[in-house]
């Protein structure tokens, strides 16, 4: 049964370490802003403009002149 | 056809193109803004902007450069700027053109525009955006010129920065609260299993941790309501948060002595539990549309600062530091920031967003002008007679909700907890009585079982959810309530004043017709030469509504005279007085057309009625009295009064001050008013009213300060929407009557004697969920008929 003091112990070490990762979270503002870094992580890195990629350009006209 | 079709849409923007379409690499725009934009930003190698969103372009407005001097003012600056540290400034703009992900990737990649930008990073709720910028290489005024060339301009004027604190220590509390309700629920966990004396050590351990991990629960988590509690005793009202405060403290006492009695955990776990589900319905509750602005006064419509002059100095001066008799000079196209004498020979003044009035003013030099109006024309200098703060209009629109109308509303929720109360405390008598016949000694344990299942936690969270949802389902359907709060005070309606102009009918002048000779082929090319570049809606509005035939060059230019009309030639097109016609009945909105001091024709403006008003008048007249206020002429009688029914009150030519004090009067004889405007003109109005409507097109544009924001084209729906708030009522019947069915069920359990913590730790969860389901069931089925622009 002594298993059960130190399970005991630990459960509550676990939590209050979630608990203290989520209270930093928030208090530095992880939570205020839930849609910009969905779309933020998806932008491409470089992308050359219309001029200069010739195949960008042409999807994006084919899809005005549909 | 199709084909066509598309061809006709602003590539940037996607408008409709109306006249003259632009092309560029293959693609066509509908004005030289977008234009520009399109090739800024393929410069630049960000045309991936249009990739990220279909509707991704905004139309670039013409704002000249000077309205932004105020940020190369060192010291004028200093109220906007997060952070500086020599050349680097860090700034928060409100861009409220922030509308989809394009918006996050072109404002994200502001450094490829111009490498004076550092960077730049996007708060989407609040839509704003924090930028750094090297002031070496580019001004400040040059990033917010920028920001409103690609289409996002600044609005210097509605940065809030201490709205999240609030909701950030709830979630805190949240986080506490989720976090000991896990762990004691853990290690009771046994003791629902039916652990008994033999393993006291492990039931000692766990009780004890329960009691620690419960005190930041007591002390952080649960003190609102405790507060609340006590602030309303104090005012010697009653709440929901008193038996709320009471079943807590009876669970938390219960549970202590229990603790170290070595009796076992006690109620630690519903203890935890209750409060975390009560903070959920809280955090539930308290959705908020952060972009959207209720709040706004007159000082977001008014510029920040105006130029002063001081002898033969010129300087940037904040509109709250101008002294009775300065002399400030007001632009073309600014607004005139408090009420003051014109010292200019003459100036023309648009008071639209003042009185509704959509004709310009022509005003002489002495002349006393209102604050608000907007000068068209050259520069003009005014002398200040009275500060912003005590101009008229501007009174106006600071006095806030009456005291009596506020302190006379009770919340349903709060008028419900007295009869709990003394339901509650009745029970707890009536039991222990009983009690003291069968066994005195279990008194205590009898008054506090009943305090702790009588807590009303399942009533508590029926508002925050039935209320809740019907904010988040209205607010997709265009429809945003400031908070649950108002839901209550619609439901309290009974009578409705509409506001006439921008509000039942539409804002640009669509219905044009003409009277008179019919035009010739040349005559209506002159026309159309004659209207292109002017500034007035008006011939703004005549030049859409031209067919061009042929593109003819004319020998001389068109000179419009502000606040007149405009001379081309020996044509004429403006005002009776101007072209020297015969003065026509003064109900409608003319403009005359003249050759050589002949009058040729004039063209009317109708103002056009907006959609299925015929419908939605009659729905609402069922359930409501109405009334129309207009600041306009009574030019729109007729057709009004086909769709209004005949007990309607009409009122027309009112200024702003009328309009409030109409309001004021109607709620003095017991109605509950709601108002609905648009314009600043119902500001006053809309801020007396019990409840008060702003109607906007695009929710971009300037609302004045209310309690709701409607979508224009939503306003056909009105009735249905009020329905179904009303309907929240019966919603909220239901989940009470469920939540006082569990509540018996506990008492039930704590009369006999028969509560313990396994009981109480199952029905609390149970009546919660139960609750928070039905309440979900109930709203979220609603669906209203999707709106045709």
């Amino acid at each position: 049964m002594g298993m059960i003091y130190i399970m005991l112990i630990v459960s509550l070490c676990l939590a209050v370490f979630f608990l203290g990762i989520f209270l930093w979270a928030a208090k530095s503002g992880q939570y205020d802003d839930d849609y910009s870094p969905s779309v933020r992580m998806l932008f491409e890195d470089e992308k050359k403009s219309n001029h200069n990629n010739p195949e960008n350009d042409g999807t994006t006209n084919s899809e005005v002149r549909q | 056809m199709e084909q066509l079709k598309t061809e006709k849409i602003c590539f940037h923007c996607h408008d409709q193109i109306q006249d003259s379409v632009l092309y560029l690499d293959g693609h066509s725009f509908c004005c030289n803004g977008c234009k520009q934009v399109y090739q800024l930003l393929s410069e630049h190698a960000l045309g991936s902007y249009y990739e990220q969103d279909i509707n991704a372009g905004i139309r670039p407005n013409n704002i000249p450069e000077e309205a932004f001097a105020i940020l190369d003012d060192p010291e004028l600056r200093k109220r906007f700027i997060d952070f500086q540290e020599q050349q680097i400034i860090r700034i928060t703009l409100h861009l409220p053109q922030i509308h989809c992900a394009s918006c996050i990737y072109l404002l994200e990649h502001l450094h490829r525009l111009n490498d004076g930008i550092i960077r730049s990073s996007i708060h989407f709720p609040k839509r704003t955006a924090t930028i750094t910028v090297n002031t070496d290489r580019i001004k400040l005024s040059k990033v917010a010129v920028l920001l409103t060339k690609i289409g996002y301009e600044p609005d210097f004027k509605s940065i809030d920065k201490s709205a999240t604190t609030f909701d950030k220590r709830l979630i805190l509390q949240l986080g506490v609260a989720g976090f000991a309700f896990g762990s004691i629920m853990l290690w009771s966990f046994p003791e629902y299993l039916g652990i008994d004396k033999t393993y006291a050590g492990i039931r000692n351990l766990s009780s004890y941790l329960s009691f620690a991990v419960s005190i930041p629960v007591l002390l952080f988590s649960a003190s609102d309501y405790f507060k609340s509690a006590i602030g309303a005793l104090k005012i010697k009202t009653l709440n929901l948060d008193i038996p709320i405060a009471i079943g807590i403290l009876a669970l938390y006492i219960r549970s202590c002595v229990a603790i170290f009695t070595h009796e076992g955990p006690g109620y630690m776990d519903s203890f935890a539990a209750f409060i975390f589900f009560l903070l959920i319905g809280k955090w539930f509750q308290g959705k908020t549309y952060q972009w959207l602005s209720f709040e706004r006064d007159f000082r977001s419509y008014f510029p920040v600062a105006v130029i002063k002059n001081t002898g033969n100095d010129s300087v940037l001066c904040p509109i709250e530091e101008l002294k009775i008799g300065d002399r400030i000079a007001i632009r073309n196209e600014e607004i005139i920031p408090c009420d003051s004498i014109l010292l200019s020979e003459k100036a023309t003044i648009d008071y639209s967003f003042v009185s509704g009035e959509s004709d310009w003013i022509e005003k002489k030099k002495g002349d006393f002008i209102y604050a608000g109006g907007k000068s068209y024309g050259e520069t003009i200098e005014l002398a200040v007679s009275k500060t912003t703060e005590r101009s008229s209009l501007t009174q106006l629109w600071n006095e806030r909700h009456s005291k009596h109308t506020e302190l006379a509303f009770q919340t349903r929720q709060d008028r419900i907890s007295k009869y709990f109360i003394a339901a509650v405390i009745s029970i707890a008598v009536i039991s222990s009585l009983v009690w003291a016949f069968i066994d005195p000694v279990q008194i205590p344990e009898i008054i506090t079982s009943v305090l702790i299942v009588a807590c009303p936690c399942a009533l508590a969270l029926s508002v925050p959810f039935v209320y809740g949802n019907i904010l988040r389902v209205l607010g997709k359907n265009g429809f945003y309530l400031r908070n649950t709060a108002i839901i209550e005070r619609i439901q309290r309606c009974n009578y409705i004043v509409f506001d006439k102009t921008g509000t039942l009918t539409e804002q640009d002048h669509k219905h044009i017709y003409f009277e008179g000779e019919t035009l010739s082929f040349q005559e209506t090319e002159i026309l159309f030469a004659m209207t292109k570049h002017a500034v007035h809606p008006y011939a703004k509005a005549i030049h859409t509504s031209l067919k061009r035939i042929q593109n003819e060059a004319f020998p001389d230019s068109p000179v419009e005279i502000p606040g007149k009309g405009i001379v081309f030639g020996k044509y004429k097109l403006g005002s009776t007085d101007f072209t020297g016609a015969e003065s026509s009945s003064d109900n409608e909105s003319v403009v005359f057309f003249a050759h050589e001091n002949k009058i040729i024709g004039k063209f009317v403006f109708r103002s056009s009625l907006r959609s299925n008003l015929e419908k939605l008048i009659p729905e609402l007249a069922q359930n409501y009295q109405l009334a129309v206020v207009s600041g306009d002429k009574p030019k729109d009688y007729d057709v009004l009064k086909t769709i209004f029914p005949k007990k309607t009150t009409f009122l027309f030519e009112q200024q702003p001050l009328q309009k409030k004090e109409f309001v004021d009067h109607l709620q003095e004889t017991g109605n509950y008013v709601l108002m609905i405007g648009d314009g600043l003109n119902d500001a006053g109005a809309l801020n007396s009213a019990f409840v008060g409507i702003a109607l906007s097109e695009d929710l971009v544009r300037f609302t004045p300060a209310s309690d709701a924001i409607l979508k224009a084209q939503h306003l056909s729906l009105l009735a249905q929407y009020f329905r179904f708030v009303r309907d929240g009522k019966k919603f909220l019947k239901i989940c009470f009557a469920f939540s006082i069915c569990y509540n018996l069920t506990g008492i039930g359990f704590a009369v006999s004697g028969a509560l313990t913590p396994f009981v109480a730790t199952v029905l609390m969860p149970l009546s919660s969920i139960t609750v928070v389901s039905l309440a979900t069931f109930l709203t979220v089925r609603k669906k209203f008929p999707p709106i045709t622009e």
